[in-house]
C-alpha cells in the first residue's frame, strides 16, 4: 500500500529524514517509536503533503503512485488520513459542516455524487455514539473550546467517518486519560481491517497494548535504526531508547 | 449642470433655493467652500483617498429620469427607491402601510414645522469637538454639500407601531457617462415605542454617491438598520450615518463596506439607557481602500455601546476602522466597548485599526481591542489533509471569520454571503 524508498528530506538546509525505507502493506499495523525530535511527526507531515519540506531524493509510493507531486487534498482523496498530534481549532465552522465538506470534497475528487444529508447525519450519530461523544459535539465549532481528549476523539471520529485506506496516527494518545485512551484505541482497533493499514506514531506502550502492532520500528535522526515485533515495545519500555541509540 | 456652476448659481440667484427655504444656505455654502472636500489632513479621512473627488468637475443630475434601473433593483420587495438620489414613488414597491409615512423634507416640514430645529443646518452640528477645545468642521464638509444638493425624504414610523416586514431603502445610482455626483438625503424618525427593521442597499455605476442619513430614535423605540454596499462599478461612495437616541431606545446597526467606499458613522446616546450595537464587515481588494469612521458619544448616564468589526484585505488593498468612543461629563455608569479583527489575505494588503477613547467622566466602563492576522497555514494544511482544496479552505476560513458578525441577522447574512462570493470571484486566494 505505502512504500517509502530512499527518502531524504531537509528543511532550511537541515537534514531531517535520511535515506528512509519503509513498507506498509494492506492489513498491517505499524508502530513507529522514537525519542523527541527524531523526525516521527515530520515523517507523518511529509506523507500527508505539508509544504515547507525539500525532498532531496527518494519516492513515496501509495497504491502504485508516487504521491510526492500531489497536493495534500489529493493525497487525502486517494485514501491517506493524518490524525494530528495537535488538532487545530476553527471557530466559526461547525464540526458537522466541516466533516460534510471534507467528505464531499473527497467524493467529488473520486467521481462520486454528494452525500445524502440524512444518511450522513445518521452515520455521524452511530459513529459518535461508538466513541461516547455527546450530540452537541457535531454542532460545536470545530475543536473550538474542546478539551485535549475531545480533540483527539474528534480526530478518530473524522477518521471513522472518512474511512481512509492508510491511517497515520500522530501521537493520538498524548494527553489522554485512561478511559479516553481506551475508547480511542478501541475505535482504531475496530476500524483496522485487511482493507486498510495503520501507521501509529507514539511514545508509549499503553496505546499499543490495545492495538497490538504487527511491526515496530525505532526511529532516530530521520531514519529507522531498529525493527522488530511487539516484543521490541516491551524492551523499550524497560530499557529506554538509550539501548538503541 | 456641473458642481462649480451649481455653486455659483447658489451664490448669485436668490430664487435658487425657493423650495429649500429651511436651509441655512449661506452658512452651508461658506462651510463647503472654505473647508472643501476633506483630505488626509483630517484624522477622520486619512485612510481614504479623496484626490479624485477634488479633481473632477462633477455633474449634478437634474432628475431621476436620467437613470437606468437594473432588474435586481426592480425585484426588491417593500422598497423605497431613490433613483440618483430622487425618491421614485412609481418604482418603489413599498405601499403605504399602517404606521409608516414617507414624505419629502419639504412636505414633512409643512406638517411638522418644529422639526426644522433637528435638520442639518449648521456646520457645527456634526463637527469634531477636539479635546483641545477646537470645533473642527473640516471632516464634515461633505454633509454641507449634500444638504445643498438634494431635497431628501423623511421616513417616519408612528409611535408604538411595530413594523413586521423589513423596509428596503434602495439607493440606485447609475450613469451612462462618468462623473455624476449623486446625493441621497434620508431622514428617519422612529417615534416613541416604535420598532422597525430597515435595510439600506446601494447600487453604484459610474458615479460618486455622497449619501447622508440622519436618524432620530425617540424614547423606547427600537431601530435595526443594516447598510449593504452592493455593486460598485467605476464608482465611489462616501456615506454618512448620524443617529440620535433618546431614553431607553436602541439601535442595532450592521454595515457591509467595500472598496472605494467610506462610511462615516456618528451616534449620539443622548438620554439614559440608550443603547447602540454596531457591527460591520469591511472588505477591500485590488489597490483600493475601504474605510470606516465610527464615533459613539455617550451624553447621558447608563448608556451602552458596543462596536465589533471584521476587516478583510486582499491583494494590495487597505481596510481601516477608526472607532471612537467619547464619554461626556455626566454620562456616569456608561458602558462602551470596541473590538476589531483584521484578516490580511495577501502580502501587499494592509489593515489599520484605531480604537480611540475620550473619557471625560469617572465611574464608566470602557474597553477596546484590535487584532491582526493572516490565514494560518497550519489550519489550511489541516483542512487540506481532510480533502478540502486549498482555495476552498481559505474561503471557508474567511466565512468563519465574518460569521460572528453576519450570522446575527439572516437578511444581512444572506446579502453578505452573496457579496463575499462576488469578492472571491475576482480575488485569487490560491497564491
Amino acid at each position: 500500500m505505502l512504500e517509502i524508498k530512499n527518502l531524504s528530506v531537509s528543511v532550511d538546509g537541515t537534514d531531517i529524514i535520511n535515506d528512509l525505507n519503509l513498507k506498509v502493506t494492506k492489513g498491517r499495523k505499524i508502530a513507529i517509536m522514537g525519542p523527541n525530535g527524531s523526525g516521527k511527526s515530520t515523517l507523518s507531515n511529509i506523507i500527508a503533503g505539508k509544504d515547507g519540506y525539500k525532498v532531496k531524493q527518494g519516492e513515496i509510493i501509495f497504491n502504485n503512485q508516487n504521491i510526492l507531486e500531489l497536493d495534500p487534498e489529493e493525497r487525502a482523496a486517494s485514501g491517506i488520513y493524518l490524525a494530528f498530534q495537535y488538532p487545530v481549532e476553527i471557530p466559526g465552522i461547525a464540526n458537522s459542516s466541516f466533516l460534510r465538506t471534507a467528505l464531499n470534497s473527497v467524493r467529488k475528487y473520486n467521481g462520486h455524487k454528494e452525500l445524502d444529508t440524512r444518511a450522513f447525519l445518521e452515520e455521524c450519530k452511530l459513529v459518535s455514539e461508538k466513541l461516547g461523544l455527546d450530540k452537541s459535539f457535531l454542532s460545536r465549532d470545530l475543536n473550538s473550546g474542546f478539551s485535549g481528549g475531545e480533540k483527539k476523539k474528534n480526530e478518530i471520529f473524522h477518521m471513522l467517518m472518512m474511512k481512509p485506506k492508510l491511517c497515520i496516527l500522530d501521537e493520538i494518545d498524548s494527553g489522554l486519560d485512561i478511559d479516553s485512551l481506551k475508547i480511542i484505541a478501541e475505535g482504531v482497533a475496530h476500524y483496522s481491517s485487511g482493507e486498510n493499514a495503520m501507521l501509529i506514531i507514539t511514545h508509549y506502550q499503553r496505546l499499543l497494548d490495545y492495538i497490538k502492532p504487527d511491526e515496530v520500528h525505532i526511529f532516530n535522526k530521520g531514519t529507522i535504526i531498529k525493527s522488530g515485533d511487539y516484543g521490541l515495545v516491551e524492551t523499550l519500555e524497560s530499557k529506554g531508547y538509550k539501548e538503541f541509540i | 449642470m456641473f458642481l462649480k456652476e451649481y455653486i455659483n448659481n447658489i451664490k448669485t440667484d436668490n430664487d435658487f433655493f425657493k423650495n429649500k427655504s429651511w436651509l441655512n444656505t449661506e452658512s452651508l455654502i461658506e462651510h463647503f467652500e472654505e473647508k472643501k472636500i476633506p483630505s488626509s489632513a483630517s484624522e477622520e479621512w486619512k485612510n481614504f483617498r479623496t484626490t479624485e473627488l477634488s479633481q473632477i468637475n462633477w455633474e449634478i443630475p437634474k432628475s431621476n429620469r436620467e437613470n437606468i434601473i437594473n432588474e435586481e433593483v426592480k425585484k426588491i420587495k417593500n422598497s423605497i427607491i431613490l433613483r440618483n438620489g430622487f425618491f421614485d414613488s412609481e418604482l418603489s414597491t413599498f405601499s403605504d402601510q399602517d404606521g409608516i409615512n414617507v414624505n419629502s423634507i419639504e412636505a414633512y416640514l409643512q406638517k411638522n414645522p418644529d422639526f426644522i430645529k433637528s435638520l442639518y443646518n449648521n456646520p457645527s452640528k456634526y463637527a469634531e469637538n477636539r479635546l483641545s477645545g477646537l470645533c473642527d468642521e473640516k471632516p464634515t464638509s461633505l454633509l454641507s454639500l449634500n444638504a445643498l444638493l438634494n431635497n431628501g425624504i423623511v421616513v417616519e414610523i408612528e409611535a408604538k407601531k411595530k413594523i413586521s416586514e423589513t423596509i428596503n431603502i434602495v439607493n440606485a445610482s447609475y450613469s451612462n457617462k462618468e462623473d455624476l455626483l449623486i446625493n441621497p438625503y434620508i431622514i428617519l424618525i422612529c417615534n416613541d415605542g416604535s420598532e422597525v427593521d430597515i435595510k439600506e442597499v446601494y447600487f453604484n455605476n459610474n458615479c460618486w454617491t455622497n449619501a447622508f442619513l440622519e436618524a432620530y430614535i425617540e424614547p423606547s423605540a427600537n431601530l435595526s438598520f443594516s447598510r449593504v454596499q452592493k455593486s460598485m462599478n467605476n464608482s465611489i461612495k462616501t456615506a454618512s450615518f448620524n443617529c440620535h437616541l433618546k431614553k431607553d431606545s436602541k439601535l442595532n446597526l450592521k454595515v457591509y463596506n467595500r472598496e472605494r467606499s467610506k462610511e462615516d458613522i456618528r451616534i449620539f446616546l443622548k438620554e439614559e439607557n440608550a443603547c447602540a450595537n454596531v457591527s460591520g464587515i469591511v472588505v477591500s481588494s485590488a489597490k483600493e481602500e475601504s474605510d470606516i469612521f465610527c464615533k459613539i458619544v455617550h451624553e447621558a448616564s447608563l448608556t451602552n455601546s458596543d462596536q465589533k468589526w471584521r476587516l478583510l484585505s486582499a491583494e494590495k488593498s487597505k481596510t481601516s476602522i477608526n472607532g471612537k468612543i467619547r464619554v461626556n461629563k455626566g454620562a456616569k455608569k456608561s458602558n462602551a466597548s470596541f473590538s476589531s479583527k483584521s484578516l490580511i489575505l495577501d502580502k501587499g494588503a494592509s489593515s489599520f485599526s484605531k480604537p480611540e477613547l475620550e473619557i471625560l467622566e469617572d465611574d464608566v466602563k470602557c474597553k477596546h481591542g484590535a487584532a491582526f492576522g493572516e490565514i494560518d497555514k497550519n489550519i489550511v494544511f489541516f483542512m487540506q489533509s481532510r480533502g478540502i482544496k486549498k482555495e476552498d479552505a481559505i474561503i471557508m476560513l474567511v466565512y468563519a471569520f465574518i460569521n460572528e458578525i453576519s450570522n446575527t441577522a439572516k437578511f444581512f447574512h444572506d446579502d453578505v454571503v452573496k457579496e463575499v462570493e462576488k469578492f472571491f470571484e475576482k480575488v485569487n486566494v490560491n497564491e
